[in-house]
């Protein structure tokens, strides 16, 4: 009989659970299957609770909304007024202005994911090197991403307000007869709630980017200041390309989270002036349930998905070519 | 492993039954002992979308549930009393809990509970999903034609014309616009006819007397007047909350003046042009009125602004009578006027200006239509005088005015002091024979009021002009119609 140590490191992967299950002291066949069943069981048992919830409370939603899509529903009537209309909700939906403001809208939103990276990059570089109250700063910094974004909202909102708000008061003391309305501006109503968004995302990115920095070994800086790099170049060559796996993390999620925005709009702009700040998800809101046309936002929610799924595809093929592993 | 720990295959048995009997326990819903059909259908909400909210509705009627029960239980009746469920967007306190009472008392056999839901998006979105669940809703209150006709359309309202007999709607309430389809849809109840209220010491400090008949460049010419001072402690000659500026047209025209027929929008019209240009003067020239952008960022309130001596003209609803009448809790100190809505230079208003609202339906899926309408009749003819106190009037035609006015002014201590009574009464019960603006085509009007609210914002903010801006209206509501009617 083989004399394993049972306190060696477990193998990770299914050959090593194989090979070690051989090893042990259980000597028929049928014993050892019967354990992996069970322990299969267990797993399924264990984590049935959460799957169970997640069909019901997503799966089944997500293909009844498909459904929909291809239907015309005032959902106050229940079920028997369902009308199916097949792809005239698709169809309409280029020469509809609530949903091409909306998706010109997103797209322009989708900047705010570039920027907030380069600022936690930024911070994350400087908190790096910089060595008191680094934890006090860091929790700072991070403290916008956990704050509830209805009080976000809120307390910006006064802070904007074009008349009697502290920014504006500054601008009017310095002499500017005209600031701008911010919020109550089409051409800065958007950018206005980018800003927003930025500084309350780029705690997050900084604190993952701190990690990715410091794993890093310093053998490699070593080596490139013997090299003759300076700052810059090892910023280039070393900090950057082997910060990707965080970068592309960041990228995926963060455009798909711009895509899904919707408690800042609805709180502080209802997606105006005018189109300027309406967002997919809150037009789709505003289709099922102002409008009462849930078919049509179904629609509205598929085309949107299925705009993330691309960009999404497009950034995991880029993946390949551009993240560095080592 | 030692024998006195568990081996792991027993600690994964016990723990994986332990999690599924945790979770089968948790998705239990709390046991009520009374056999009403409420808790029942307490479960069936959690599928519709507002399934946060849904829930919310069993919770807060848990507790008047045991005061009715206890109520038939010491009567030792026959029979078990009918419950009805009544959903409305008053708060408990201001009427409906009066209501109640009052009907309870005298129907020990057909007892009634209140749901409020909050009066905005998310509030009607419960109510909805609360209609298609079997006997949650019985009665229920609709506010704006809007979502009465929305309810209506989809089938979650039993018209009442099964019910009437010899009521007739009509000759009990005026012409309105709760019947198409040849149906009575609901009863509306409550008569809000929209006036002029007055700051009177800012008219006096200013020279101007109260008018009774005034047209809207006098009331632009007022407002002008009563603007006083600048900066954050400017008052300002009146008020307005929203973006909409067709009152004008439609108190002279009637509520439909914006439809040329079910398809076509009419906003090319110059009564609106003019009518938007008129607040746009208010607003950038005269410097009478609120900026809309500091409106909408600090979300002002009409009564906030009149009452704190921001605005010394509100042009609003008889809504506002309720914080008048609640001095201690809004402190002023002047007396407050009334002056009738302005008219169009041709001539006087033909409409009564207002709107009549509080719509109340019997639900489809409600299992006591019957009682719900011996309910509803008593409610909207004897029993609405327990909402008077709080300012709700109604359009009743059998109602005293007399009565209506004692309900509203007795328990208002000091109230020569702190409104002008005589222009009260002739601002809420003049003009009774006339009918209210009616506006009884609602065809895409939600897409259409987000149209005018994108637009007109728009021009307030001074980024379009106004006759842009009625092309832009017009353009888009034309389309929007096209949509709805294709179907």
């Amino acid at each position: 009989m083989k004399n394993v140590s049972l306190k060696s490191q477990p193998a990770r992967n299914a050959a090593g659970i194989e090979a070690a299950a051989k090893a042990l002291p259980i000597s028929s066949k049928k014993g050892m299957g019967r354990l992996l069943r069970q322990e299969a069981l267990a797993g399924y048992l264990l984590i049935a609770p959460n799957l169970l919830i997640y069909s019901v409370f997503v799966v089944i939603p997500v293909l009844m909304s498909l459904v929909l899509s291809f239907t015309d529903w005032n959902f106050v009537g229940g079920f028997e007024k369902l009308k199916f209309v097949g792809f005239e909700n698709f169809a309409a939906l280029p020469t509809d202005t609530w949903f091409t403001d909306s998706l010109r809208n997103n797209l322009q939103y989708a900047l705010v994911v570039p920027i907030t990276m380069a600022f936690g990059l930024l911070f994350a570089m400087f908190l790096n090197k910089f060595v008191y109250f680094r934890s006090f700063l860091r929790s700072m910094i991070f403290m916008p991403y956990i704050t509830s974004s209805i009080a976000i909202a809120a307390v910006w909102m006064v802070i904007f307000h074009p008349s009697y708000g502290p920014i504006n008061s500054f601008l009017y003391s310095l002499g500017m007869e005209n600031p701008p309305r911010w919020l109550g501006s089409s051409a800065w109503a958007l950018p206005t709630v980018m800003f927003i968004n930025v500084w309350g995302g780029f705690g997050y990115n900084m604190v993952l980017y701190l990690a990715g920095l410091q794993s890093i070994p310093q053998e490699i800086y070593e080596a490139a200041e013997i090299d003759g790099a300076g700052p810059i170049a090892k910023f280039r060559f070393i900090v950057f390309p082997l910060l990707t796996p965080t970068t592309f993390f960041l990228l995926v999620t963060g455009v798909i989270g711009s895509f899904k925005v919707f408690d800042i709009i609805n709180v502080m702009t209802q997606g105006g002036p005018g189109t300027a700040t309406t967002m997919l998800a809150y037009d789709v809101y505003r289709t099922g349930f102002v409008f009462y046309k849930m078919g049509y936002a179904s629609s509205i929610a598929w085309v949107l998905m299925i705009i993330v799924a691309i960009i999404t595809a497009i950034q995991w093929w880029g993946q390949r070519k551009i993240v560095v592993e080592y | 492993m030692t024998g006195k720990m568990i081996s792991r295959r027993d600690f994964i048995r016990l723990a994986s039954s332990a999690a599924a009997a945790a979770a089968l326990a948790s998705c239990a819903p709390a046991a009520t002992p009374a056999p009403t059909t409420a808790p029942t259908a307490a479960p069936v909400p959690t599928k519709a979308p507002a399934a946060g909210e849904a829930t919310k509705a069993p919770a807060a009627t848990t507790a008047p549930t045991v005061a009715p029960t206890a109520a038939a239980a010491t009567k030792a009746p026959a029979k078990t009393p009918v419950k009805l469920r009544w959903w409305g967007g008053v708060p408990e306190a201001s009427g409906p809990k009066q209501t109640v009472e009052a009907w309870n008392k005298i129907n020990p056999d057909i007892q009634v509970e209140y749901v409020q839901y909050p009066n905005n998006t998310e509030g009607n979105v419960k109510l909805d999903t609360a209609l298609q669940a079997d006997g949650e809703v019985d009665v229920l209150v609709s506010y704006g034609l809007n979502p009465l006709k929305q309810r209506a359309d989809g089938g979650a309202i039993e018209p009442l014309d099964a019910f009437l007999g010899a009521f007739d709607p009509e000759k009990e309430f005026g012409k309105l616009d709760n019947r198409w389809d040849n149906k009575y849809w609901a009863l509306i109840l409550n008569s809000q006819p929209r006036f002029v209220y007055l700051n009177k010491k800012a008219l006096d400090d200013a020279g101007l007397k109260v008018p009774t008949d005034w047209t809207w460049e006098e009331y632009m010419d007022y407002a002008k007047k009563l603007s006083k001072g600048s900066g954050p402690t400017k008052r300002y000659g009146a008020f307005y909350q929203f973006p909409d500026s067709f009152e004008p047209v439609r108190v002279s025209k009637g509520g439909d003046v914006s439809y040329k027929d079910d398809c076509t929008s009419n906003y090319e019209d110059p009564l609106f042009l003019a009518a938007l240009k008129n607040r746009v003067q208010m607003q950038d020239a005269d410097k009478s009125v609120a900026p809309f952008g500091d409106v909408t960022a600090a979300k002002l309130q009409p009564y906030s602004e009149f009452l704190t001596g921001k605005t010394a003209m509100l042009l609003e609803g008889s809504w506002i009578l309720r914080y008048i009448k609640a001095v201690k809790d809004n402190p002023r100190d002047f007396m407050v006027a009334f002056a009738p809505m302005p008219h169009m230079k041709d001539g006087p208003n033909p409409f009564r200006p207002g709107v009549g609202d509080d719509r109340v339906s019997i639900a489809k899926k409600s299992k006591n239509k019957d009682a719900a309408w011996q309910f509803i009749k008593w409610w909207s003819t004897e029993g609405y005088i327990n909402m008077t106190p709080f300012g709700r009037v109604t359009l009743w035609r059998g109602r005293k005015a007399e009565d209506t006015i004692q309900s509203f002014l007795g328990d208002f201590t000091d109230y020569q002091k702190y409104m002008d009574v005589d222009g009260y009464k002739t601002v809420m019960f003049g003009n009774s024979d006339k009918n209210y603006p009616i506006g009884f085509k609602a065809n895409a009007a939600a897409e259409i009021g987000q149209i005018n609210t994108e637009e007109l914002s728009k021009v307030f903010l001074g980024e379009t002009k106004p006759e842009d801006a009625m092309k832009n209206i017009k353009k888009r509501a034309d389309e929007a119609l096209a949509k709805a009617c294709k179907k």
